[in-house]
């Protein structure tokens, strides 16, 4: 068996994945996707968590992540693709209409 | 958890942590591709490898039913989603971006990153984790049902609420954009 | 080690039994397909045509394996094993009959018995989708882009009606596991109590396999064949046989949700008859009607199918799951 801080720590090297991955890319779509990583991060320790306490309090909350990861998904990518449309670009740093 | 096996299932639990390293290695090397690929697409599939490894993590973590809503809402919706956004969203100079890595950007987020893990490592180390009082491990779908329609019922129906909301917003986003187009019929 | 022994072989015969079937799945449906239309269909290759599927298997094998110069070449290779592999992975959680004593050894007729099999199924069959995705976005051809965002589109949106309708055969057994979805079915099927459901099920299920009134992503006469436009030999085989293994297990899923399994209705039961027979006996019907339905109905419109989906099928799958709770409440 494979104690579980094991799957703690892999859970912190997907976030940090993820956390490296929003401040390098431009690309407004793969920050999305690394939102996605770093919520998975969180997800795994909170499955891991449950199963080491043996409760199910943090699944529910893995539901709740999901939904919402879900419904942010949705939303961002059809901010994305309206972008495209307007602004022909995907680069986080040339949509900059708001800075004055 | 300590469990003694029969001879026996040794070899089963052993094949069991085989595949819980080819799992964690999926995960992290999809994660890699998925933040460094230069091609959208690999990124996205480089995603779907990782979501697909956490999945692999929780069967083994004993809980088919997150593991099969991961796939079901990640792997079957969300990263279907990221795909069509590739489609629709095509930069022209996809392969030729600009140069991808910096040196000083990684090393800053890879130092925030690290320390954002020590400050829940610490957490987590430092924390005495005690079992509940009462658990049945039996019925997990029953067991999360039950909690979602009883302790947690406000959050369910903010959550129904927050879906509505984005169901709507990503409608009326995407049509907006669409007035003047020859699409074919039907949102996603 | 006996179980290990035994899930290997259980994988190993339930494997050669899909890939055989698929592969007579094909003449069935060429030969079938022909009578419909008034012609014979293959029948030089052996007796009847039946060693046409072992023809055609090694022409495929022999035939030169292009790959354009513009493709995506990774996602390119790799978007047929995506395509097939979910495909037979699903078979996996169908229990195929009760439990038969071979050697003095009781053998469960299931490769594994998941308690979340239903959503299983659908999981996979979300990313059996991305094998047609990838597939006509690597070929960078414009029908195969056009075929896989049709593709795409078309599978969220059957997915959404059809886990809709499954919800009410889930409260009806109370189980998402097959195997306890077949056992509560040996007096009454579901498909007495869920009329609706089948029918918006075997919809949903078609649409979501690209069967033939829904095969927007491929539609030879617009399209010229769609996601698989640039595909070739073994790889354009495997496309094929994807497509065929998910109308088999298409229809074993729909004979274990609705039509009981391997049980007969009312509890009936026939001496000398294995249960596995009744089970494969469905199925072949199933599989006969699918091919009938493919010489009957034309090709949707790609806003047909999409209206269809969102404003009848979700609907009134949803109003399904209500009145079914509400019955279930006032019957206790």
């Amino acid at each position: 068996m494979i104690p579980f801080e094991y799957s703690l720590l892999l859970s912190a090297i997907l976030f940090a994945i993820g956390c490296v991955g929003v401040l390098v890319r431009r690309n407004v779509i793969v920050l999305l996707m690394c939102i996605e990583l770093m919520l998975n991060g969180v997800n795994l320790s909170f499955v891991a968590i449950a199963d080491k306490l043996d409760s199910a309090e943090g699944l529910i909350y893995v539901f709740f992540v999901m939904t919402v990861a879900a419904a942010e998904a949705a939303v961002g990518l059809a901010i994305v693709v309206n972008l495209f449309r307007h602004r022909d670009s995907v680069y986080a740093d040339e949509i900059n209409l708001l800075k004055g | 958890m300590d469990f003694t096996f029969a001879t026996e299932q040794k070899f089963l639990v052993l094949i069991a942590d085989i595949a819980f390293v080819g799992f964690i290695v999926a995960t992290l090397f999809g994660g890699i591709v998925a933040v460094g690929a230069r091609q959208l697409i690999h990124a996205v599939l480089g995603l779907i490898m990782s979501l697909m490894g956490v999945a692999g993590l929780y069967v083994y973590l004993g809980n088919h039913f997150i593991a099969a809503m991961q796939i079901l809402i990640y792997v079957g919706a969300v990263s279907i989603s990221m795909v069509f956004a590739v489609m629709l969203a095509r930069p022209p100079e996809d392969a030729k971006a600009k140069p991808l890595m910096f040196a000083t950007k990684i090393g800053s987020g890879a130092v925030i990153a690290l320390f954002a893990a020590f400050v829940v490592g610490r957490a987590v180390i430092a924390h005495p984790w005690v079992k509940a009082a009462t658990v049945v491990k039996e019925g997990t779908i029953r067991q999360i049902g039950e909690n979602l329609l009883t302790t947690n019922v406000f959050v369910f129906e903010l959550i129904s609420l927050v879906l509505l909301v984005a169901i709507t917003g990503s409608v009326i986003i995407a049509k907006r954009g669409r007035d003047n187009t020859d699409q074919q019929g039907g949102g996603v | 080690m006996d179980f290990l022994i035994e899930s290997v072989l259980k994988v190993a015969v339930v494997f050669g039994v899909l890939l055989g079937s698929v592969a007579y799945t094909t003449l069935l449906e060429r030969k079938f397909l022909g009578r419909l239309q008034v012609r014979h269909g293959p029948n030089r290759a052996g007796p009847f045509g039946l060693l046409q599927p072992l023809a055609d298997g090694l022409k495929f094998f022999f035939k030169e394996d292009i790959v354009p110069a513009n493709v995506d070449k990774p996602v390119f290779i790799l978007a047929p094993v995506i395509a097939l592999v979910p495909a037979i992975c699903i078979v996996a959680v169908i229990p195929f009959g009760d439990s038969v004593t071979i050697f003095g050894r009781e053998v469960k007729m299931h490769i594994t018995d998941m308690n979340v099999a239903v959503l299983y199924i659908l999981g996979l069959s979300g990313i059996g989708a991305y094998g047609a995705m990838l597939g006509g976005w690597a070929s960078n051809n414009k029908y195969g882009l056009i075929g896989a965002m049709r593709s795409g589109a078309q599978t969220i949106s059957y997915e959404l009606a059809m886990g809709m309708t499954l919800v009410s055969i889930i409260m009806m057994s109370g189980s998402l596991s097959l195997t306890k979805i077949v056992a509560g079915q040996t007096f009454y099927w579901n498909i007495f109590f869920q009329p609706v459901a089948f029918v918006l099920f075997i919809i949903a299920g078609l649409a979501e396999i690209n069967r033939t009134p829904f095969d927007m992503p491929e539609a030879e006469a617009e399209l010229a064949c769609g996601f698989n436009i640039e595909y070739s030999s073994m790889k354009f085989a495997l496309f094929f046989m994807a497509e065929y293994a998910h109308m088999i297990s298409l229809a074993a899923i729909t004979v274990c949700l609705f039509l009981g399994g391997w049980n007969l209705p009312f509890g009936w039961e026939v001496p000398f008859v294995p249960k596995i027979f009744w089970f494969i006996a469905k199925v072949f019907l199933l599989i006969v009607f699918f091919i009938w339905e493919r010489g009957t109905f034309p090709r949707l419109r790609y806003d047909q199918i999409m209206n269809l989906g969102w404003k009848w099928l979700m609907p009134i799958a949803i109003v399904n799951m209500l009145v079914t709770g509400v019955v279930m409440t006032l019957i206790g």
